[in-house]
């Protein structure tokens, strides 16, 4: 219950911090609203909806993905440098990892919305969408927002010892979502990669997403949602333990609290 | 009584790494040089010391925030490495100055969320939240956004948030640091309402009247290591031999000051501080050498507004264990 509180607590004091700022709900939904409408306009009415799927919610996914871990790498900056908070989130008794969680889904919430004002905004402008917007395709965005969050989370633990890295989120960024095949199918990487791609919980996410997209019932997702749900619970618990070596290190150091 | 603390010979180190890429240098600080003592529950104890003495240093080991280098620290019974959860349930943390608050949401969601990370539910943190608000005066501030508060109010909010978990041990890292005297003394007053409340306090401050008219015990450190541990009272009988005498110069005359030095020699002390047209000078001397009478002849021609010999304050007190005492001599304790 502690965590459930304590998760709770942090995803709504991030969407009161960022997500319901103006300027920030701005840009969220700005850009896939932009995308969106360049997408519609250049495939057309007469586009399959297969082809739109892939620029509507792949393009969402994608900037799902930036965003959280651009969310990983910041967090630290937010919370030490301009609140001064830092401190008092590691000295309270829930772990880390689940404040971090709670930021991390709560930045996927805001994407989501995202999402569906880009597909609100290909609707309008085509006049139809050949799309179906059924419960397997809101489930599977769903396990999306969640496989994001999961992996955020694992690169955001190292990212509180190593600040530096956070210079390289634009490094980290493009890798996972080409890898995890988000906006375009991993058929088109090299037969080498297809492991990789396959360890990556958001790859099954996203399979589930265009699966569903294609008007695939409930059954023929399930199966992706558990493979990427079940490799989510693994990242939860790397990132346990990936936070618990890295604040054990930063205690050690003294580097947990600057100033 | 029971110990809500017990430091056990407390030792911190920080490697200090310098040079450039190809010359890297390394180096060992000691923030904290073996430190014991205790603290009582209840307690409301102070911790002295100039800037760089170790003070945080100590306060971050206990709130569990550091891991010291060797020694034992036990906060309520619990071991701060060992066992930091437990620590962490019981305890509440103000580091000073305005920090350590959500500045775009409002004083209420600040709460919210620190009742939330303590695992308080719906009811209990709303009764909670304004319980707190209503003890440090906000309560009709609670839902303005808190960038909008003065330091004072943010302090005062800060003492709302330490206590929303119903610590029993607060730490109080300078909580009075940057407040005007008004805030300052609005925040004394909610200490002492802490403290009436059955907390145990720990309390590092540069302000020694503060300590004086809060501690019931007060440790010095200096450099890492503790000077002097008792009472404020005990503390002041510690310098018998000590009296003071404050002159009050008027208009800047540093010959003055420089012949007032040389009167005081090396057995005395001598601070002057700088007033908008005056100056305070500030001398720390064994009884038994009588400046008071050497004065007319050490500042003729110079304008004296005021000469006072009094008893020594716990400032004096404090200025002459730290500077008086050479590095590493042993702590003066009061006998028990």
């Amino acid at each position: 219950m502690t965590v459930a509180r304590a998760f709770g607590g942090a995803l709504r004091m991030h969407l009161a911090l960022y997500g319901l700022r103006v300027s920030r709900l701005l840009s969220s939904l700005l850009t896939p609203c932009v995308m969106a409408a360049v997408g519609a306009l250049l495939l057309g009415p007469a586009a399959p909806g297969d082809a739109l799927a892939r620029v509507l919610l792949g393009g969402g996914l994608v900037g799902m993905w930036s965003a959280v871990l651009g969310t990983a790498a910041f967090t630290l900056r937010r919370e030490n440098d301009w609140y001064g908070t830092f401190a008092l989130l590691v000295a309270a008794p829930v772990r880390t990892s689940v404040v971090y969680a709670g930021y991390l889904l709560g930045e996927t919430v805001v994407a989501l919305s995202g999402v569906a004002a880009g597909i609100a905004v290909a609707w309008l402008l085509l006049g139809h969408l050949d799309l179906p917007l059924t419960p397997a395709l809101a489930i599977s965005l769903l396990v999306a927002a969640i496989t994001i969050a999961a992996l955020g989370l694992v690169f955001a633990a190292p990212m509180i010892l190593l600040p530096i890295l956070t210079r390289w989120i634009n490094a980290l960024d493009y890798p996972v979502w080409i890898l995890a095949g988000l906006m375009f199918p991993i058929a088109l990487l090299p037969a080498w990669s297809r492991p990789l791609s396959l360890a990556l919980a958001p790859y099954w996410a996203a399979e589930s997403v265009s699966t569903a997209a294609r008007g695939a019932p409930i059954g023929a997702v399930a199966p992706q949602w558990l493979a990427a749900l079940g490799l989510a619970v693994a990242y939860g618990a790397i990132a346990i333990a990936a936070f618990e070596l890295v604040l054990r290190r930063a205690r050690a150091t003294g580097s947990l609290v600057r100033g | 009584m029971t110990a809500a603390i017990e430091v056990r010979d407390l030792r911190r180190d920080y490697v200090v790494r310098g040079g450039g890429p190809l010359r890297r240098s390394r180096r060992t600080v000691s923030a904290l040089r073996g430190i014991t003592l205790d603290v009582e529950e209840g307690e409301l104890f102070g911790l002295l010391g100039p800037n760089g003495a170790g003070k945080t240093t100590a306060i971050r080991i206990l709130s569990t925030l550091l891991l010291p280098t060797s020694g034992t620290a036990t906060v309520l019974g619990h071991d701060v490495v060992r066992q930091a959860g437990q620590v962490r349930r019981e305890i509440g943390i103000l580091f000073g100055g305005d920090r350590g608050l959500y500045g775009r949401v409002s004083a209420w969601q600040n709460l919210r969320y620190f009742a939330n990370l303590y695992g308080l539910g719906r009811a209990l943190s709303d009764r909670r939240i304004a319980e707190a608000l209503r003890a440090v005066g906000l309560e009709e501030r609670a839902h303005d956004r808190v960038d909008t508060y003065s330091r004072g109010m943010k302090q005062r909010l800060h003492i709302a948030r330490t206590l929303i978990h119903d610590p029993r041990l607060v730490f109080l890292d300078e909580p009075t640091i940057g407040l005007d005297p008004i805030g300052a003394r609005e925040l004394r007053d909610q200490v002492r309402r802490l403290r009436a409340m059955g907390k145990t306090i720990l309390l590092t401050t540069h302000y020694m009247f503060e300590a004086d008219e809060l501690c019931d015990r007060i440790a010095i450190v200096d450099h890492g290591r503790l000077v002097a541990l008792a009472s404020p009272a005990e503390l002041r009988r510690m310098v018998p031999d000590l009296y003071v005498l404050e002159i009050e110069l008027e208009g800047g005359r540093p010959e003055a000051v420089a012949r007032l030095r040389e009167l005081a020699g090396p057995s005395s002390t001598l601070t002057a501080t700088d007033l908008p047209d005056r100056q305070l000078v500030r001398l720390q001397s064994p009884r038994g050498r009588d400046l008071a009478a050497a004065l007319p002849t050490t500042l003729a021609g110079a304008r004296v507004g005021s000469v006072l010999v009094r008893e020594p304050t716990l400032e004096d007190v404090y200025v002459r264990m730290v500077e008086g005492l050479p590095a590493g001599a042993p702590a003066v304790e009061a006998a028990p």
